[in-house]
């Protein structure tokens, strides 16, 4: 199966633009990382790509056909997204067996025996009415939806948002198994970004409605680095480099920075870290005029 | 019909008898309820059906319509985003309206034949088709409401508030209401199956575009 | 097996290097299996891609190869290739650096030879 593709994508409510020209190659195959601030457009980029949600402006294929309404496409494809637990008319009185149901009943390749298993595992009464979960269970619920559909273009929308660190785990270990076994593609976003970092065979950071980038992991770990030292031979050693979230104490200065390439050395008058996942996206997307 | 197509129709008439379902046994209870209440012991089973009857009609539009409000920001948006098609939810709700008022109507009229009342039937079938048209309307409130918010809960009760207005001054004024319907009973079906398909193809509208909340 | 994943080094590396170290230390011996991708990345918690990299690594360098439907074994003489190997980089990746550390806090090279004289490890 070929590549799920977003194509010059905006997408306005009212005044607000909530995703700006936004182009987005999703390769088949790799377990994705998503990660953006809240209110980056993290959901919406993904209810468009899912068809979920029509475009202001730009197209959304897979395999080169159109998502939207085509019963080929969308058969490939889950979003689980956060069930919410209220609804306009009052609290959602729909038990957990309901979702399920109605997963089985449109997920082509919907697995009603790892369904039940899952449910057995996170420990999950299906009888239970949705509005009384509390959010672990509700973040399971959406895991076990996920997982159980066996699309082939799996999206999961913070899924661990509301899990303890043990359910977590849990979910990675869930995750790595399925995609060992079945080469599934697994598009994750979340905010828990150290943890799963290792997870992601690609990730993609998307910032004020822009995607800032997507890239295979490890490579731009490769590419990334602190620099620390004197606040002038800093400066001096990263000249000519995109520098992001400079920190100065007292003489000394810390600043991140992002290569084009990997860089063999900075000099001998600095000292060089390599810079984790979650420290990268801070850097690019804190935003220095609010810094707290 | 593609395979889509299928699975979702079949959702959806399942949905529709669990409505039935659901209509039967709020039946029951209201059986139990009025049989422990009558007081006249002597017609005791034809007040029941009477009862049955009227409670019945009511019901068929009050939570057909209901229901349909629910839909578009609720029930079809759980389906939506499950991976089903706009176009395949809205075939999907009008065969959950029309499997309640089929089921509804057959069971009703059966009630009424057998038992007598058989000038219930044009009743039965104008209520049947009452809903199928506050089923149409529902929906349009439903997605308005997905836009604008709870705001407009307040057509719904308004709407009903002015129907229970009307109802009890046909009541005051002696007019037969039941009777007046009885014999236009061609002409009213014709208006609502012009407005049912204005609403429904409003909703389809609506649907294009719709979006998972 | 190292207990959690450093960020100083890609994560194949970390995986190559880990079970190069075991085999230097004899816990894994020549012709045993090594654990699968599989196992590796769920006992790590990370790609089974980044495992599946670490492992082809060391295919390439000739330290571990396929049994088809079985899973992946250590090479005989596995061990002296890694021992050749990383005597090449021992200067560069080890000496370097306690070198610079010694310039740093001041130790010259007759103490550092002479701590080096005094250890009973080698």
């Amino acid at each position: 199966m070929g590549t799920l593709s977003g194509k010059n994508i905006t997408k306005t409510y009212g005044k607000d633009t909530v995703l700006k020209n936004v182009n987005i190659d999703i390769e088949t195959g790799k377990i994705y990382g998503l990660i953006g601030r809240n209110g980056a457009g993290k959901t919406t980029l993904l209810s468009i790509l899912t068809a979920q949600n029509p475009t202001t402006e730009g197209t959304v294929t897979l395999d080169g056909q159109p998502v939207w309404e085509n019963e080929e496409s969308l058969s490939h494809i889950c979003y689980s997204r956060e069930i919410s637990q209220v609804t306009m008319f009052g609290p959602n009185t729909l038990k957990v067996k309901d979702y399920l149901s109605t997963g089985k009943a449109f997920y082509k390749n919907w697995d009603d025996d790892y369904a039940k298993e899952l449910v057995k595992l996170f420990n999950i009464n299906p009888k239970k009415k949705v509005s009384k979960l509390s959010k672990g269970m509700l973040s399971a619920v959406t895991i076990i939806i996920a997982l159980a559909s066996k699309a082939d273009i799996t999206i999961l929308d913070e899924p661990v948002a509301g899990l303890d660190v043990v359910a977590r785990e849990q979910f990675y270990k869930l995750v790595i198994e399925e995609y060992a076994q079945t080469g599934r593609t697994f598009i994750i976003s979340t905010h828990i970004i150290e943890e799963a970092a290792s997870l992601f065979e690609k990730v993609i950071i998307i910032d004020n409605g822009e995607i800032i980038l997507t890239e295979n992991t490890e490579e731009l770990l490769a590419r990334a680095y602190r620099v620390s030292g004197e606040t002038e031979a800093v400066d001096l050693a990263v000249e000519g480099f995109k520098v992001y979230h400079p920190e100065s104490i007292g003489r000394n200065k810390v600043v991140t920075v992002l290569a084009e390439e990997p860089v063999a050395g900075f000099g001998e008058d600095v000292q060089v870290e390599p810079v984790a996942l979650q420290n990268l996206f801070y850097a690019m997307c804190v935003d220095e005029r609010k810094e707290a | 019909m593609s395979e889509l197509s299928k699975r979702s129709a079949k959702y959806y008439l399942i949905q529709g008898m669990q409505m039935m379902g659901i209509m039967v046994v709020l039946q029951a209870i209201l059986c139990v309820e009025w049989f422990l209440m009558a007081d006249d012991r002597n017609n005791l089973f034809d007040h029941i059906i009477r009862m049955v009857l009227m409670c019945g009609v009511m019901f068929m539009i009050l939570f057909n319509l209901i229901y349909a409000v629910y839909g578009p920001n609720w029930l079809d948006s759980l389906v939506l985003s499950m991976g089903a098609r706009r176009k395949d939810i809205f075939v999907g709700e009008i065969i959950k309206q029309f499997t309640y008022i089929i089921l509804n109507t057959v069971v009703y009229l059966v009630i009424s034949v057998t038992t007598g009342n058989n000038i219930w039937v044009p009743i039965i079938i104008l209520a049947a088709v009452g809903a199928a048209l506050a089923g149409a309307i529902g929906q349009v409130i439903g997605f308005k409401i997905k836009k604008y918010g709870k705001a407009y809960l307040f057509v719904i009760a308004i709407v009903a508030g002015c129907l229970g207005v009307f109802a009890s001054l046909t009541t005051v004024l002696e007019i037969d209401l039941l009777g007046l319907l009885r014999n236009r009973v061609g002409w009213i079906i014709v208006i609502a199956v012009v407005l049912f398909g204005l609403f429904e193809f409003w909703s389809y509208k609506l649907g294009q575009k719709s979006m998972v909340m | 097996m190292i207990e959690n994943l450093g960020e100083d080094k890609s994560i194949y590396l970390q995986i190559s290097e880990m079970i190069e170290d075991e085999i230097l230390r004899d816990i894994l011996r020549e012709e045993e299996q090594v654990p699968s991708t599989t196992e590796l990345s769920k006992f790590y918690k990370i790609n089974p891609a980044t495992a599946a990299k670490g492992i082809n690594l060391l295919v390439d360098k000739g330290i571990l190869y396929k049994k088809r439907g079985i899973g992946m074994f250590v090479c005989e003489g596995a061990k002296d290739r890694i021992k050749e190997a990383r005597r090449t980089s021992f200067y560069e990746n080890y000496v370097k650096r306690i070198i610079s550390e010694a310039k740093l806090i001041g130790i010259d090279k007759a103490e550092l030879k002479k701590m080096i004289d005094e250890t009973k490890e080698l």
